[in-house]
């Protein structure tokens, strides 16, 4: 899977769990200020990221899974532990 | 003619070390924080019962203007708090008045303690506002406004006293929760409750045509908005309940409300919830054991419950509901094991949010006027330290410094980063097992 993918299906899941469009965010953008997701949305996205890339994230530090770009960070370092 | 409605938001602990503890352990204070940020639904339905030639300003304070210059002028300044905040209120009446702008205060802490109120205010209004506020502003405008005003305790949604709050004040600003009212009061009645059932003679419920129509309008000015019920036991009645939230669904909402353990009897009702986008509910647990649960209502409705508590939690977090449990330390029955008891509860249960509380005698409450009864208040008047974290009461079966210490310790281990990770894998793995039906309707 592509970078780009990953990106792609990362915000497929953003928009289902928020029921927002989120194609004009940038990777960087905060999402709490930019689609107004919750911490039990972020949960709920994370959760679905997991089951989409089959992994698990053990890093739930909410300032790291603020952006697009931070959750691509962790799906990226929980594809690199050992199973 | 111009009123301002103020609102004083903010609360802060008093207690040092635990101040500290809020600043390095933030789910310590998350839910006070979301409190603190709501608006004032109490005032916004004082702004709705105002005649409409009247001019309405809504305002929310948590630093107030030091200088008097920079207070907004009106003709008349109606003024409304919580208890923990009640004396920077009363500060604010005092600077109004000294400056001739006339002064009315009403609220829960002015309804339990009218005659104290009254010294800082040219009127009071008691308990609810319908019934009073329209006739107290006529009386304003007419020059012969009395001194007290008594308001409904019962019948305020019915036509003629219900008026939708104002919500056309909240577009523009700056909130993540917006709130409606489907209900006052709660028919259990805990002994250190200060909440609605304080300033009413019944459980009072909205119809859920006027509660669908206030989710509309609170909800426009924003996009996908959280809701957070402001009740303090939203499904009493279930048959309401259900009626309720088959309407609700299709308005896509996510909410958050206060409701008992009682729900997760009812396997239909958790799945109308979920439907609906019910994401969290607060249930206060109180203790993690039966003997502390005993006496604290008249029919110790919470203490028969108490074996119902782990199944009830993981029905509705398997739902997609979040809970979030409340526990009041320091009853009567805890003895200083009540820490170590309470933090096996809380693993065992798999909480994702917890709120720890210290038992807090409200003034007015019947908690209050017990401690007072048998000399254990630490003070004659602790208002801004009833913040539910500072302790203003001797325990029955430990020192003030054991609960204190508790307390610290106890919060320090339940909001550390391992165990609210924990528990927030705890959900996450959840929401992966949940049936397809729960995850499509959030």
């Amino acid at each position: 899977m592509t970078r780009t993918d990953m990106e792609r299906q990362i915000r497929t899941i953003l928009t289902r769990v928020t029921h927002k469009d989120v194609a004009h965010i940038s990777l960087d953008d905060d999402l709490i200020d930019a689609i107004g997701i919750d911490s039990l949305g972020r949960l709920e996205v994370l959760s679905e990221v997991e089951e989409a890339f089959d992994v698990t994230i053990y890093d739930l530090d909410a300032d790291k899974i603020s952006t697009i770009r931070g959750i691509l960070g962790v799906v990226d370092a929980a594809m690199l532990e050992p199973v | 003619m111009r009123i301002g409605l103020i609102a004083m938001s903010g609360v802060r602990v008093r207690t040092e070390e635990l101040a500290k503890l809020g600043v390095t352990l933030p789910g310590f204070v998350n839910r006070g924080k979301v409190i603190a940020s709501l608006p004032s639904l109490g005032l916004l339905t004082v702004a709705a019962l105002t005649p409409p030639d009247v001019e309405v300003e809504y305002i929310e304070y948590d630093e107030v203007p030091t200088d008097d210059s920079d207070l907004p002028r009106f003709d008349l300044v109606g003024l409304s708090s919580f208890t923990a905040r009640i004396d920077a209120t009363y500060a604010l009446a005092d600077r109004y008045r000294a400056l001739g702008v006339p002064v009315v205060l009403g609220g829960l802490h002015v309804s339990l303690m009218p005659d104290e109120a009254q010294a800082h205010a040219d009127a009071i209004v008691l308990d609810g506002a319908e019934g009073a506020w329209p006739e107290l502003v006529e009386d304003f405008k007419a020059g012969c406004m009395k001194r007290r005003y008594q308001g409904l305790r019962k019948d305020v949604f019915k036509p003629g006293n219900y008026a939708k709050p104002r919500f056309d004040f909240l577009a523009e600003r700056p909130y993540n929760r917006v709130t409606v009212q489907t209900s006052r009061g709660c028919p259990i009645n805990c002994e250190f409750c200060a909440a609605s059932l304080r300033i009413t003679s019944s459980f009072q419920q909205k119809p859920v045509p006027l509660v669908i129509d206030e989710l509309r309008s609170a909800t426009e000015a924003f996009e996908q908005p959280f809701v957070e019920f402001a009740d303090d036991n939203t499904f009493v009645n279930k048959k309401w309940g259900k009626a309720l939230l088959r309407e609700m669904a299709p308005l896509n909402l996510r909410w958050f409300t206060e409701t008992d353990i009682s729900v997760a009897d009812d396997p239909e009702l958790v799945d109308l919830m979920a439907d609906a986008g019910c994401k969290q509910v607060l249930i206060g647990l109180e203790s993690p054991n039966q003997g502390g649960l005993m006496a604290i209502d008249p029919h110790n409705w919470k203490a028969k419950r108490y074996d119902r508590y782990l199944s009830a939690i993981s029905r509705l977090q398997a739902a997609g509901i979040t809970v979030n449990g409340t526990f009041v330390l320091g009853l009567d029955t805890h003895t200083t094991e009540i820490f170590d008891e309470l933090y096996d509860f809380i693993r065992a249960s798999n909480l994702l949010e917890v709120q720890l509380t210290v038992q807090t005698p409200f003034p007015g409450t019947p908690l209050y006027h017990r401690l007072k009864r048998e000399g254990r208040l630490l003070q004659d008047r602790f208002w801004d330290k009833c913040t539910l974290f500072d302790v203003n009461f001797r325990p029955a079966q430990m020192s003030v410094e054991d609960l204190e210490d508790g307390f610290a310790r106890l919060a320090t281990k339940v909001y550390s980063d391992a165990e609210f990770n924990r528990r927030k894998r705890h959900y996450m793995n959840l929401s992966k097992a949940r049936p397809q039906q729960y995850l499509e309707a959030g």
